[in-house]
C-alpha cells in the first residue's frame, strides 16, 4: 500500500511539474475542486482549481460544474458557457474589481447557477457588459459596490431567479442599459440591505415577480437623466419593507416608469416618492401599504383630427377620436356626450373601450333624432324666441309623414305634398298658419309672410325673426370615464 | 483435501454464476462520477451511467446518485425514479434525447434534481431534455434544462391518457420550452417553474389540458404562451414577458393573477379569457384583450 501511494504521488508530482503547459484538449463538461489543480484536463478524477483554469477547457456552451466545496477565483467570461455549483456551491471571493465578467458575443447565452460571491466592499460581483443573454439562478452575492452590474451597451436579456443580493453599499441590482436596451426578468429573490435593492437607468425594462426588496436606501428605483431613455419596471408580489424609501421614480430627461401590483409597503419611512417630471408610479389598485402611497394617477387624452364636422341637415356626423392612455384604468372607459342641442345623441363604436386600453379609436356619431319636415332641428334651435302656439300640434300631425320624409329621400318630393298637405290643413286649424312659400324653414309662418331663407337650411330662426340663413354651428363635448379617471374633448357639428 | 478444496470453488463459481446472471435488479442502486458499470450499482460498488444502472433497478425502484457526475442519456421503459438532488449532477446530451420514456400504461416515472444540458449551436446539439412518449404518468421535480434545440420537455403522447407533473423546472434557451399535446390525452400540471429565452414558452397543441401555477415565462421569443388545436391552458398566478406575443389563445386560454409585460403584443388570440383579476397594461407595445370575462365565484 505505501509502495503504491509513494509511487501514485510522485507520478502526481511529475506530471504536475511537467504539463503545467499542457494544452488538454476542449470537453463538454469540466469539474472544479476545492483540492483541484489547474494543471489538471479539470475532469471529473483530475478537476482544476479555478473557474478560469477550467473555462478554458471547456467547450463552448459546455459546463463547469462544481465537485465539491472550494472558492473558484474570478472569471471572465467571453462566449456561452454553464457554471454550475449545485449542490457544494461554488465559492468566489472575488480580488479584482469584478468576480465574474460576462462580456460575451451576440449569440452567446452564460448561465450562472448557486455561486456564492463575497466581494470586499468595492466593485462587481457580476458584471454584464454583452452577450445575448444571462441567467443568475441561485447565487447569493455580497459586500460589493453593486452585486449584479449590467452595463450594456447592446441589446441583452437578464433572468435572475432564486437569487440574494445582501450588504451591497451600491445597488442589489444595478441595471444599465443603451442601444437597444435591457428586456429582464427577476423573480423569487432577495435584494437585503443594500444602498438600492434594484435600481434601474437608461433603456431598462424589467418585470419583479415575487422577490422582496426590504431594508436598503431605496428599495426600487426607476431613473432616467437622458432624452429618449426608458426606465420601466413592473412590480408583481413584491414585498417592499423598511428601506428608507420604498419605491422612487425619477426623471430629468427621458421616462420613468414604475408598475405596482399585489405589492406589500410596510415600516418604509416613505412609502413611494416621484420627482416632477416625466416618472410615475402607477398603480393596479390591489397593493397593500401601511401608509399613504403617492400614487400617479391614470390619464386619458382624447384626441381626433377632425373636430368640427358640416352636416346637411338630416345627415350624422361621425368624428373618429383617440383615447391615450396614461397609466393604469381598471375598468372600461366609457363614453357620453354633453352639452348637444336637443334632437341630437350621440352613438358610440365601439361602445367602450377595454380598459386594457394603452390607445384605441372610437368613432363618435352624432345623429339627429327629431327631424323636422325639412330635416331639421326643432327646438331649442330657435334663437329668436318666436315659437308659435301651433307648433305642437302641426308637428304631431306631422311627425309620421316628417319621419318618412327624413328616411327616405327619394320620396321626398311626394311625401313633400303630402306633408304640406297635411301640414297645411293642421295649421289652418291653428291659430296661425303657414304661409305659401312652401319651401319655408318652419312649420309656423303665418301665411303671408316670406321667410327668405334658403330651403333646407336654417334651423334657427323662425320666419320674422332674424334671418339666420347661415349654417348653425352646435359645440359640444365628448367624455371619456373610466373609474375616477375622465376627459373631455370639445367638438362642434356645423348644419347647413 | 484437494477434493474439498475443488468442491468449495465449484460453489463459489456457481453463486458467482449465478450472482452475475441473475444481473439481480434493486429496489434502490446507485450511481457515482467514479462508478463502474461493470458493478452492481450499490451504494458500496455503484454504477457509472444511468443507461446502466436502470436495468438494474426493479420497475418502481429508485436510482440515487451518490456524488456529482455526468450520467449520460437514457431511454426509460418502466416505473423508476432517478434522484440527483443534492448533487452537482447532469446529462449531457449531443444529438439525442436526454431522457425518453416509452413506458407501459401504468407506468411512472420521476426525474428529480437533474441538469440536462446540450451543447447549444455546437454541430451536433441534444434533441429535447426529457420526451415522453408513453406512460401514464411523468414527474420532472427540480430539473434544469438547458440548450436544447428541439425542446426542453416534449410530452405528446400518441394515445390513451397520460399526465405530466412539473415542480421548480429552469428551463433556458431551448428551442421550445414546454411542449405538450398529441393525439392522446395529455394532462398537464406545471407548478413553481420559470420557462425563459425559449422560441415558445408553453406550447399546448391537440388534447392538452394544462394547469399553470405560480410560473414565469419570460423573453421567449415568438410566444410566451401558446394554445392551438383543442388545448386548453388554465393560468394562475405568474408573469409572462419579453415575448414578441405574451399570451397567444388560438385555442382556450383563461387567465388569472397574471401579469403580462413587455411583450410586442400582450395578448392574441380570439380565445383568451380573463378572471378580471390580469394586468396587461403593463408596458407592452400593443396591450390587446382578453375577448371575455370570466365570472369569479
Amino acid at each position: 500500500m505505501r509502495n503504491r501511494s509513494l509511487k501514485t504521488g510522485l507520478l502526481a508530482a511529475m506530471i504536475s511539474l511537467g504539463s503545467v503547459s499542457v494544452a488538454h484538449a476542449q470537453a463538454a463538461r469540466t469539474w472544479v475542486s476545492g483540492a483541484g489543480s489547474d494543471a489538471n484536463p479539470c475532469s471529473r478524477t483530475a478537476p482544476c482549481q479555478t473557474f478560469q483554469a477550467a473555462y478554458a477547457q471547456t467547450s463552448v456552451a459546455g459546463i463547469i460544474s462544481v465537485r465539491d466545496p472550494g472558492e473558484f477565483g474570478d472569471i471572465v467570461i467571453t462566449h456561452s458557457i454553464v457554471l454550475d455549483g449545485t449542490g457544494p456551491f461554488g465559492d468566489m471571493a472575488p480580488a479584482t474589481t469584478a468576480g465574474i465578467v460576462v462580456a460575451a458575443g451576440p449569440t452567446d447565452n452564460v448561465i450562472l447557477r448557486s455561486l456564492s460571491l463575497v466581494g470586499s466592499g468595492t466593485g462587481s460581483g457580476i458584471r454584464y457588459e454583452s452577450g445575448r443573454s444571462l441567467v443568475i439562478d441561485d447565487c447569493h452575492l455580497s459586500n460589493f459596490t453593486n452585486a449584479i452590474d449590467v452595463q450594456l451597451t447592446a441589446a441583452g436579456s437578464l433572468f435572475v431567479l432564486d437569487t440574494t443580493a445582501v450588504g451591497n453599499v451600491g445597488a442589489g441590482l444595478r441595471a444599465e442599459a443603451s442601444n437597444g436596451g435591457l428586456l429582464g426578468t427577476i423573480a423569487r429573490s432577495q435584494f437585503e440591505s443594500n444602498g438600492f435593492g434594484i435600481f434601474a437607468t437608461g433603456s431598462t425594462r424589467l418585470s419583479v415577480y415575487e422577490s422582496t426588496a426590504s431594508l436598503n436606501g431605496t428599495g426600487i428605483t426607476a431613473s432616467t437623466e437622458m432624452a429618449g431613455a426608458l426606465a420601466d419596471v413592473n412590480l408583481e408580489g413584491v414585498i417592499v419593507a423598511s428601506n428608507d424609501v420604498g419605491i422612487a421614480a425619477s426623471s430629468t430627461a427621458g421616462n420613468a416608469v414604475i408598475r405596482m401590483s399585489k405589492v406589500v409597503g410596510m415600516a418604509n419611512a416613505t412609502n413611494t416618492t416621484t420627482t416632477a417630471g416625466n416618472a410615475q408610479i402607477f398603480s393596479f389598485g390591489n397593493n397593500r401599504f401601511d401608509d399613504v402611497a403617492t400614487i400617479s394617477p391614470a390619464t386619458i387624452a382624447l384626441t381626433t383630427d377632425t373636430p368640427s364636422k358640416t352636416v346637411a341637415v338630416g345627415d350624422s356626423a361621425t368624428y373618429p377620436v383617440v383615447a391615450t392612455v396614461s397609466g393604469i384604468l381598471t375598468s372600461p372607459i366609457a363614453f357620453a356626450c354633453s352639452g348637444l342641442p336637443a334632437g341630437f345623441t350621440c352613438q358610440f363604436d365601439p361602445e367602450t373601450l377595454p380598459g386594457e386600453t394603452s390607445a384605441g379609436t372610437v368613432n363618435v356619431t352624432v345623429v339627429p333624432t327629431t327631424p323636422s319636415k325639412t330635416g331639421l332641428l326643432l327646438g331649442p334651435g330657435s334663437t329668436s324666441g318666436h315659437s308659435h302656439p301651433a307648433w305642437p300640434l302641426s308637428f304631431a300631425f306631422a311627425i309620421p309623414a316628417i319621419a318618412l320624409f327624413g328616411a327616405r329621400r327619394k320620396l321626398r318630393a311626394p311625401l313633400a305634398c303630402l306633408a304640406f298637405v297635411s301640414l297645411a290643413a293642421t295649421t289652418a286649424c291653428g291659430s296661425s298658419s303657414d304661409d305659401t312659400d312652401k319651401n319655408d324653414d318652419t312649420t309656423a309662418l303665418p301665411d303671408g309672410a316670406t321667410d327668405g331663407s334658403t330651403p333646407g337650411k336654417d334651423g334657427a330662426a323662425p320666419d320674422g325673426g332674424d334671418a339666420a340663413s347661415d349654417p348653425h354651428t352646435y359645440p359640444f363635448k365628448v367624455t371619456a370615464t373610466s373609474g375616477v379617471t375622465n376627459a373631455s374633448l370639445d367638438l362642434s357639428v356645423t348644419v347647413e | 483435501m484437494r477434493l474439498r478444496s475443488l468442491f468449495g470453488v465449484l460453489v463459489a463459481l456457481v453463486f458467482l454464476f449465478l450472482s452475475k446472471s441473475a444481473a439481480a435488479q434493486s429496489t434502490r442502486t446507485w450511481v457515482s462520477g467514479v462508478g463502474d458499470d461493470g458493478n452492481p450499482c450499490s451504494r458500496t460498488a455503484p454504477c457509472k451511467t444511468f443507461a446502466g444502472a436502470v436495468p438494474k433497478t426493479a420497475a418502481g425502484g429508485v436510482v440515487s446518485v451518490l456524488d456529482p457526475g455526468g450520467y449520460g442519456s437514457v431511454t426509460i421503459t418502466k416505473s423508476i425514479t432517478i434522484d440527483a438532488r443534492g448533487t452537482n449532477s447532469s446529462i449531457v446530451n449531443s444529438a439525442v434525447n436526454g431522457i425518453v420514456v416509452n413506458a407501459a400504461a401504468t407506468d411512472t416515472v420521476i426525474i428529480r434534481g437533474l441538469a440536462i444540458q446540450s451543447l447549444a449551436g455546437s454541430a451536433s446539439p441534444g434533441l429535447s431534455g426529457v420526451k415522453f412518449l408513453a406512460g401514464k404518468s411523468l414527474q420532472v421535480e427540480d430539473c434544469q434544462i438547458i440548450g436544447q434545440s428541439v425542446s426542453a420537455i416534449d410530452f405528446q403522447p400518441a394515445s390513451g391518457t397520460s399526465s405530466l407533473f412539473v415542480k421548480n423546472l429552469v428551463a433556458s434557451a431551448n428551442g421550445a420550452g414546454i411542449v405538450v399535446g398529441g393525439a392522446g390525452n395529455a394532462n398537464v400540471t406545471i407548478t413553481k417553474s420559470q420557462v425563459f429565452d425559449s422560441v415558445v414558452g408553453l406550447h399546448a397543441l391537440g388534447n392538452a389540458r394544462v394547469t399553470i401555477h405560480d410560473s414565469v415565462f419570460g423573453n421567449n421569443a415568438e410566444k410566451g404562451i401558446f394554445s392551438e388545436g383543442s388545448a386548453e391552458v388554465n393560468m394562475d398566478h405568474g408573469l409572462v414577458s419579453g415575448s414578441a406575443v405574451g399570451v397567444q389563445g388560438d385555442a382556450v386560454v383563461r387567465l388569472s393573477e397574471v401579469m403580462i409585460s413587455h411583450n410586442t403584443t400582450g395578448i392574441a388570440g380570439a380565445k383568451v379569457s380573463s378572471f378580471g383579476n390580469n394586468r396587461v397594461n403593463s408596458g407592452n407595445g400593443t396591450n390587446g384583450a382578453p375577448s371575455t370575462t370570466l365570472p369569479q365565484q
